[in-house]
């Protein structure tokens, strides 16, 4: 290098570019983004032909119907309904019969260890406790999930989540909040933890954290099997059966709306109070419809989302299926653990519509949503008694004959599912998204306390009505 | 030992521990308050003896006293304080700042013109309520995060009121402006700067509409409002707040102003300019809204907003506030064959 000057110091570089920041035109930084935008455009005017045809295109036409006034909203619906639908009548049989192999290997393999002369309680813990929780996660979760996740996957493929978005953009602008709130809130039907890192598209820190704290209020797919199987073993058997697993889809679909309905109520309450400000800048792509790519979406739904999330039900299950199994047989004082918790909590579920065991189940299936069921299951049937549920008829039978379920219960149960805490995964991801304990404190505990008077209104209103 | 015993003595080592934890004890916070109230008195009052100074008309005990909310004696001691360490001048009637107490000063302003800057173009903080808020943090950051909070906000040159920011080198320009008020009627003029204290009267001037960078003209005025038009509607202000309005000379007749949001589905415009700073321009910018650009409303919600608009082959789809910070000149022949 040869320079007549002698180099500059760094404090000096750091005057100078001072003085120029000062002399700068207050537009060159539009200056610079036109330039780039100019020299894309003048490349793209000799690179690419665009024919703009006579009419309008196929995407046009598809634009005006599904963001029409009159059939944008019932679209929507109707598409949520049908992919539950499809999910409901898809996953039933598969279920039962991946129940009825599952527990045939339990009680083979049961039996085995006795003929071995193994100790009872090992024989329990292993296969009574560890193995069937495995066994009722995989059944009630594994199909429903390998028929919705494609199901999203292809209206995520097609185009139609940003419509979706756009829709029901107006809504969130009346509370305060940000349009791809509705983004966010889709990812949270795959998994709310996904929901609440998705909720990273938002720029506002203020229209983020609302996004983040309300994504909870999606039911996820790990609560989907609690809301499908109470909406067929409640709903569906008030229909005729030919119209049954419409009106389970319907109920589900009726539950997702009181989860909107909820997501925007504590977003502009939260808007007016805690997290005041103006709506932010607005700004949302809407790309053009694209044949969906089958192979691409079976991979990425199956392998991605499926397993994946099977995968991590069935690592909190194992344990859970263990824990409740010592809780059922480890007896003090006459009755088993499971009986002494479920006896305490008893009054307190019963303010809310529920019982003891359910939320017993509740407090252990906080690491996951998935093992409710199972975990209210296994408690119900108890210390080694073999019951076999491999039908739903069976199902009712328990949970409306024995253990004196009443419609009340399935809608309390309902409402408690869509409204409760996050479980502990989301709980994580919210610390981590926020980095606040206070934020994660309130994302945690308020969800939780709606969820006890919303189903406390509930039951006691229906109690004193009925 | 005694189970009361055995209680009262964790109890006390609970409240011991509580006490004196280190950076986290009762104490320590105790400590960190004292030394934040101090700070906070002291920025204040440099802040107050540097405004006055840029007014010309120097500061006093009494205006010190008055600005604070404390006694006189208070304000005398806090003087003595300050001059102790330097930072004012002790020659002369009234208070001037010595060149450190100005630095230190520059320094407070710099910080409380960024943040209003962060809360209203990043948190979106309605303009008559940023003041308090930055007010109380400008005391807390350290001259690193105000230089990080400046780079973040891409280097912004002025407070959202219009005031010029201080430099980190610690210069500050001044504004060539007139009073509303003092203007005269019938002469086309650009709004260059709000004063924003007392917030009662930028909340007036916020209702009434008025804007930084509008242009206006006073169309009559009397002893207790002024009537302004800004090329499309009239508006009243009240010559009170008039006097915190500073506007300067617009070499062009008041224009209306036509706005994206203002196009119905089919029709077209160019952009003319971004009525918007931070994160909202950048946002616009980056999707290609730049001046220049043809833009058409290609079909509204169901709702009627928020509208998608057709800019450079794709759909954008933008509420009615951002269709508003958008100008534009309507273009009215057929879009089709055009880039």
């Amino acid at each position: 290098m040869t320079t007549t000057t002698a180099t500059p110091s760094p404090p000096e570089i750091l005057e100078r570019a001072e003085r120029l920041r000062r002399g700068l035109d207050l537009s060159f930084r539009d200056q610079i983004v036109e330039a780039i935008y100019s020299d894309a455009q003048r490349i793209a005017s000799h690179a690419v032909r665009a024919k703009r045809p006579a009419g309008p295109t196929w995407d046009e036409k598809l634009d005006r119907i599904l963001t029409s006034k009159l059939w944008g909203f019932p679209i929507m619906l109707a598409g949520l309904a049908l992919v539950f639908w499809i999910t409901i009548i898809g996953a039933n049989y598969p279920s039962q019969a991946i129940a009825f192999a599952l527990f045939k290997i339990e009680d083979w393999a049961s039996a085995l260890f006795n003929s071995l002369g193994a100790p009872w309680w090992l024989t329990g813990f292993l296969w009574h406790g560890i193995y069937r929780g495995l066994a009722w996660v995989v059944s009630v979760m594994l199909p429903p999930m390998a028929i919705f996740f494609p199901l999203f996957t292809i209206l995520e493929n097609l185009g139609y989540l940003p419509r979706v978005a756009f829709n029901m953009d107006w809504l969130f602008k009346k509370v305060g909040a940000h349009g791809k709130q509705a983004l966010t809130m889709s990812m949270g039907f795959g998994c709310n933890a996904a929901g609440v890192i998705a909720c990273r598209v938002i720029d506002s820190p203020r229209e983020r954290l609302i996004a983040i704290l309300t994504n909870n209020f999606v039911p996820c797919n790990g609560r989907f099997p609690t809301l499908i199987m109470l909406g067929i073993v409640f709903v569906a058997a008030a229909f005729p059966p030919a119209v049954a697993s419409i009106a389970a889809a319907g109920s589900v679909v009726g539950v997702v709306l009181i989860g909107v309905f909820f997501t925007l109520l504590v977003s502009w309450t939260l808007s007016r109070t805690v997290l005041k400000g103006e709506a932010s800048s607005f700004t949302l792509e809407l790309p053009p419809y694209r044949r969906p790519n089958i192979g691409q979406i079976l991979y990425t739904s199956i392998v991605d989302r499926t397993l994946f999330v099977l995968w991590r039900a069935v690592l909190m299950a194992a344990p859970a299926g263990g824990v409740i199994w010592l809780l059922s047989n480890i007896s003090l004082g006459g009755d088993s653990l499971t009986g002494w918790i479920s006896g305490f909590l008893g009054p307190l579920g019963h303010a809310i519509g529920l019982d003891g065991v359910i939320l017993l189940a509740y407090i252990i299936a906080i690491p996951a949503n998935e093992i409710v069921v199972p975990t209210i299951l296994m408690a119900y049937t108890g210390a080694g008694m073999m019951i076999e549920i491999d039908s739903l008829r069976e199902l009712q039978q328990l949970l409306v004959g024995q253990e004196g379920w009443t419609l009340l219960t399935a809608v309390c149960l309902m409402l408690f599912s869509l409204l409760h805490n996050p479980c502990s995964t989301t709980i994580w991801t919210i610390y981590k998204e926020t980095g606040s304990a206070r934020w994660t404190t309130i994302g945690a505990l308020m969800p939780l306390a709606i969820a006890f008077v919303v189903c406390f209104i509930v039951a006691q209103a229906a109690r004193l009505l009925i | 030992m005694e189970p009361s015993l055995a209680i009262s003595l964790a109890a006390a080592a609970a409240l011991a521990l509580l006490t004196l934890w280190p950076r986290r004890g009762l104490l320590a916070r105790w400590r960190r308050a004292r030394r934040l109230a101090e700070r906070v008195i002291v920025e204040d009052a440099l802040k107050h003896i540097h405004a006055r100074e840029l007014r010309g008309t120097l500061a006093t005990p009494e205006s010190l006293a008055g600005k604070l909310d404390v006694g006189v004696r208070r304000a005398l001691q806090l003087i003595s304080d300050i001059q102790g360490r330097g930072l004012i001048q002790s020659t002369g009637p009234g208070l001037r700042l010595s060149p450190e107490g100005r630095k230190l000063a520059l320094r407070v302003i710099r910080a409380h013109r960024l943040l209003e800057r962060y809360l209203v173009d990043e948190l979106r903080m309605p303009l008559e309520a940023i003041h308090a808020t930055a007010d109380r943090r400008e005391h807390t950051m350290t001259v690193e995060e105000v230089d990080a909070l400046e780079a973040q906000l891409g280097y912004p040159q002025q407070d959202p009121h219009g005031d010029p920011i201080p430099t980190s080198a610690g210069t500050l320009e001044t504004v060539e402006a007139t009073a509303l008020s003092d203007w005269p009627i019938g002469m086309p003029a650009k709004i260059v700067h709000l004063e924003d204290e007392p917030p009662e009267v930028m909340t007036l001037i916020v209702g009434a509409g008025l804007a930084l960078g509008m242009q206006i003209e006073v169309r009559e005025s009397d002893e207790q409002r002024l009537a302004l038009w800004d090329g499309e509607s009239e508006r009243e202000l009240a010559r009170l707040a008039a006097s915190n309005v500073f506007v300067s000379e617009l070499p062009h007749p008041v224009q209306p102003p036509a706005r994206l949001s203002s196009l119905k589905p089919g029709e077209a415009g160019r952009i003319i300019a971004l009525r918007c700073e931070g994160l909202n321009r950048r946002r616009l910018l980056d999707l290609g809204l730049t001046p220049g650009t043809l833009v058409e409303c290609a079909f509204p919600g169901p709702a009627g907003e928020p509208r998608a608009y057709r800019v450079r082959g794709a759909l954008i789809a933008l509420r009615r506030e951002q269709g508003d910070e958008i100008e534009i000149e309507p273009f009215t022949v057929s879009v089709e064959g055009s880039q």
